[in-house]
């Protein structure tokens, strides 16, 4: 087993244990356990072993429900894209997370004001792990998916 | 002290699987809680699984931005140390990463905890098998070669013919097991979390 600082590379041909076999795949040289690191720091890519491992962070700044759709379709859209280009997906997932209501309650002689405010931001932490793409072109997809929301 | 790891390729269900066979475990008694601990590993730089889990109140470890099946291993026997040092617990959980071999996993803690009973069960996707199978079939093969219980999950997907190609390509990688058909987004039968705890040496299909 390769660990994730030693960078292994071979020439990819059919006789090639890595599993991806697609035409697309016949010349490219593939990297086993090579760290990835981008720039990008709401997304950054790693590769280990055969996968190439996409982490994502992000904001919505929506309800909860608008963005659990939004970020439903958005990584339907990324799962596509990848398989578009020949790729497995091992799994694409995210966690959702709002802070849902908040109150402040306000008192200046016995009663008690109090004012709700409905959290219109959503956080989003995810993965994507897929296979038989080349680490820039997961980033390149992730990108593309996300970017209205890594801009923000 | 037994030590569970739980293998399987990506989105074969094995959260699904941690998630009722904890709540089997630990019934409704809140004073069992830290009988099991969960030790979650997963390979991206943000952890999803372990959000989940500790949402539904299990004590939960996590390990993540690596694989302790071998980036990782020197991290899962300090891990482990520690666990056993804040909890002794008579179960310990280790949900491996979807690109893990278990094989190794279990090596690495017998060299460490050689008093340890340490079980392999793995989780495979009968939906997605014939279309993995293929591409990765080596990654596959060496999560399974060594499993002392494999679960054919989400068979509430997919008819009984092509179950059967299925669970016959399966036991070509590892025909020594113990087999079970599952559908983890139903309740799991007891029988299956008996075999997977060593409580029962039975099988039934």
């Amino acid at each position: 087993m390769m660990k994730s600082d030693q960078i292994k590379q071979h020439e990819h041909d059919e006789s090639c244990a890595c599993g991806c076999h697609d035409e697309h795949h016949d010349e490219h040289q593939h990297h086993e356990s090579e760290p990835h690191h981008h720039e990008h720091q709401p997304i950054t890519i790693t590769t280990h072993d055969m996968s190439i491992v996409g982490s994502y962070t992000f904001n919505i700044e929506k309800n909860y429900k608008e963005s659990e759709t939004i970020l439903d379709d958005l990584l339907k859209q990324a799962a596509k894209e990848v398989t578009d280009l020949g790729g497995i997906i091992g799994h694409i997932k995210a966690f959702l997370k709002s802070e849902g209501e908040s109150c402040m309650i306000s008192i200046t002689d016995d009663e008690s004001n109090k004012r709700y405010v409905k959290e219109s931001r959503c956080t989003v932490e995810g993965v994507a792990i897929v296979f038989c793409i080349e680490p820039e072109q997961l980033q390149d997809i992730l990108e593309n998916v996300f970017k209205e929301y890594i801009s923000e | 002290m037994k030590i569970l790891i739980l293998g399987g390729f990506l989105g074969s269900g094995k959260t699904s699987v941690v998630i009722q066979l904890a709540k089997y475990i630990l019934g409704s008694n809140p004073e069992n809680k830290t009988k099991v601990v969960i030790l979650e590993n997963e390979i991206g730089e943000v952890s999803i699984d372990d959000k989940l889990l500790r949402g539904s109140g299990y004590e939960v470890a996590n390990m993540f931005s690596g694989c302790v099946c071998c980036t990782m291993a020197g991290e899962l026997v300090i891990g482990l140390h520690n666990i056993i040092r804040d909890f002794n617990p008579e179960l310990i959980i280790m949900e491996a990463t979807g690109v893990a071999y278990p094989d190794n996993i279990r090596e690495t803690i017998e060299q460490s905890l050689p008093d340890a009973d340490c079980s392999i069960t793995c989780i495979t996707d009968a939906k997605r098998w014939k279309r993995l199978f293929r591409p990765m079939e080596m990654l596959l093969k060496g999560q399974l070669d060594a499993a002392d219980v494999i679960l054919i999950n989400k068979t509430d997907l997919v008819d009984g013919d092509t179950l059967d190609e299925v669970e016959a390509s399966i036991r070509t990688f590892n025909d020594m097991a113990q087999y079970f058909r599952i559908s983890a987004a139903e309740p799991i039968d007891t029988v299956v979390f008996e075999a997977v705890l060593g409580i029962e040496q039975r099988s039934f299909k």
